[in-house]
């Protein structure tokens, strides 16, 4: 092969650099099906990538900048499903204050930093950072909404992230904001991206998982036994089609066994317990088999609570799930409290 | 059977790509490059002036005279160079039937290049195109199993990053793609696509690029997918393959099931038991 006198240039360079990235992250199942340390996935590849870029581009040359980021950005996804919440908030929020340094606050990538680190920092579950969180994607809608408009995705991402933020800080008021802003959202990128559209398809999943959250919220009140069924059967109605949808489009792929434990898990408040238990051990079996990792301990969580309380699999699967959350979410999250309740609740029924 | 990873080496416009860069290699540098630069500065100028209007430059019909004047590009120059006869010429064909040249005139003549304005154009924008095929080519050259499907998505997403970089050169003609592009989705999806819905899907790419800014490449593909999907992965002779790889993996695991031991079975079932079920659930629904 005769090696092309264009590659020393600095606008092919940085071309090339971009597609091999885009091509990365495209072809990431596939890199991981190639085998390999299973943690070192994707990570090495893009260590390589970041190496060729230093190698390729001057320091000094904003576009290159900006590629060096996205490189950046693409690695910490990537170790993000190696590490905790408290290190991917702190990667995040240090790439984020570099990225605004170096390319502007108002860059694209730049504002998607920012998400993660939002995103991480919520995750740890304090209430100030709960509200911290709500608080930066009020901002930040408004500031797409008046650079871009309404109808552009990127406005449609961050209203449907402040709609995640509200509801898992989760006051009623945050509960009722959060479903309208989910039900405007699923109509606007209907009209805006058409109703098969995966973006679209993003949002109603997420409105399903936020009416399985509020039926949880009523747990444990008889009275209110109806409304908690309602708001399941609505989350199901909306996954249905999804699940289908995502298989054609994505087949077992990571958002295709996300909704699968959602509609899991709005089985299990039902009661379709064998139906809730069938799901979820399919996705553990998929994610296991293609190192595909889900938000840590979740599928093993809603497994202990739908088997039967005195199938030691249950309990097994809650001290795994206690486990994983301990080593992923700080001792105090939610999500650790519950994993520990559920432990107790099912070592002395 | 030669891998469809190594049939992309020999298209038609990866062949005109490395005679030039031999040339360029020997003379360290080429007649026509100048004459890229200045229809692309041209092209700039244009989609600026006309306040970033990309279907009014993919409309404009340039005549030669403007074009030249406008450029700077001596009458001769433009056809000596772009001559359909003449190699390097991206259009030349000098051996029809050599590997890989089945889809590359059916792309020529599906793209309309046939003047010497048309091919300077088509050639400027495989130029500008190269980088993103290089980088794509070289991901896939890595990876142990590539699949055409995938393969096919990752182009349209290199197709569409190239039009947001270079607006004003993907603009022009009516928002056509660069000509490797389009060969490379022949030999992608096995030519299962005809050359001219191979064009009609990437343009529509480049179009929907310059037009939803804000989509990125993701969400172009989202836009293109289904279309894809059904003109080269759900046609033709896609059931049979997949039957036959089915059959053949089922046998497989078959003889591989009794050497595992208890708990990777039981895996195995919770794996597969709900994906069969569902594939029975579409060949006989239950409601």
């Amino acid at each position: 092969m005769i090696e092309d006198p264009r590659l020393a240039e600095p606008r092919y360079a940085r071309d090339r650099l971009r597609a091999r990235l885009l091509a990365l992250q495209h072809h990431a199942a596939e890199l991981a099906a190639g085998g390999g340390e299973p943690d070192a996935v994707g990570v090495r590849d893009l260590e390589q990538l970041l190496a060729d870029a230093d190698a390729q581009l001057r320091p000094d040359d904003t576009a290159a900048q900006a590629i060096g980021f996205a490189i950046h950005c693409a690695l910490q996804e990537r170790r993000d499903a190696l590490r905790s919440v408290e290190e991917s908030a702190q990667a995040w929020r240090a790439l984020y204050e570099r990225g605004a340094r170096v390319l502007g606050a108002t860059d694209d990538a730049v504002i998607r930093a920012h998400s993660f680190a939002i995103r991480y920092t919520r995750l740890r579950g304090s209430p100030a950072a709960l509200d911290d969180g709500v608080a930066r994607y009020e901002r930040q809608l408004q500031d797409r909404r008046n650079r871009l408009g309404l109808h552009d995705q990127r406005t449609h991402i961050t209203r449907t992230n402040l709609a995640v933020a509200l509801r898992d800080r989760g006051t009623r008021e945050d509960f009722t904001r959060a479903r309208r802003i989910l039900a405007e959202e699923i109509h606007d990128r209907g009209v805006d991206f058409g109703p098969g559209d995966p973006i679209t398809w993003s949002a109603q999943v997420i409105m399903a998982q936020t009416l399985i959250l509020e039926a949880e919220l009523t747990l444990g009140a008889d009275e209110r036994a109806a409304a908690r069924r309602s708001l399941c059967e609505e989350a199901l109605g909306i996954l249905r089609p999804i699940l289908r949808a995502r298989q054609r489009r994505f087949g077992p792929s990571e958002v295709t066994l996300q909704a699968t434990l959602v509609a899991a898990h709005a089985e299990l408040l039902l009661g379709g317990t064998q139906e809730a238990a069938r799901r979820i051990r399919y996705v553990r079996a998929v994610a296991e088999r293609a190192r595909i990792r889900l938000a840590p301990g979740w599928a093993d969580y809603l497994l202990a609570r739908a088997l039967p309380p005195d199938d030691p699999q249950a309990l097994a699967s809650a001290s795994a799930a206690l486990a994983a959350r301990l080593a992923y979410y700080p001792a105090s999250a939610r999500q650790v409290h519950e994993a520990k309740q559920l432990v107790a609740s099912l070592a002395s029924p | 059977m030669t891998h469809f990873v190594d049939r992309l080496r020999g298209t038609p416009t990866a062949r005109w790509y490395d005679q030039l860069t031999e040339q360029r290699r020997r003379r360290a540098s080429l007649a026509r490059l100048p004459a890229y630069d200045a229809l692309e500065s041209m092209l700039r100028r244009h989609l600026d002036s006309g306040g970033g209007d990309v279907t009014a430059l993919a409309r404009a019909r340039f005549t030669q005279a403007m074009l030249l004047e406008e450029t700077g590009v001596p009458r001769s120059t433009l056809h000596h160079m772009f001559h359909a006869d003449k190699p390097p010429c991206l259009v030349y064909r000098e051996s029809p039937g050599a590997d890989g040249d089945e889809y590359g005139g059916d792309a020529v003549a599906a793209l309309g290049i046939s003047t010497a304005r048309g091919i300077w154009a088509a050639e400027l924008k495989v130029w500008t195109y190269w980088p993103w095929r290089d980088g794509w080519l070289d991901v896939l050259t890595g990876l142990a199993d590539p699949r055409r499907r995938t393969a096919a998505e990752s182009l349209v997403l290199m197709v569409a990053a190239w039009a947001g970089q270079h607006p004003a050169v993907a603009a022009c003609d009516d928002f056509a793609p660069p000509l490797g592009a389009v060969e490379d989705l022949l030999v992608v999806s096995r030519a299962r696509m005809g050359a001219s819905d191979a064009v009609g899907l990437l343009s529509t790419v480049v179009r929907r690029a310059l037009h939803d800014r804000g989509r990125g490449p993701a969400g172009l593909l989202n836009v293109v997918h289904e279309r894809l999907m059904g003109l080269a992965f759900d046609a033709g002779d896609g059931l049979d393959h997949a039957m036959a790889e089915l059959t053949a993996s089922v046998s497989s695991l078959a003889r591989l099931v009794p050497t595992v031991p208890p708990a990777a079975r039981a895996r195995l079932a919770d794996e597969l038991g709900p994906t069969f079920a569902d594939l029975m659930e579409l060949l006989c629904p239950t409601t």
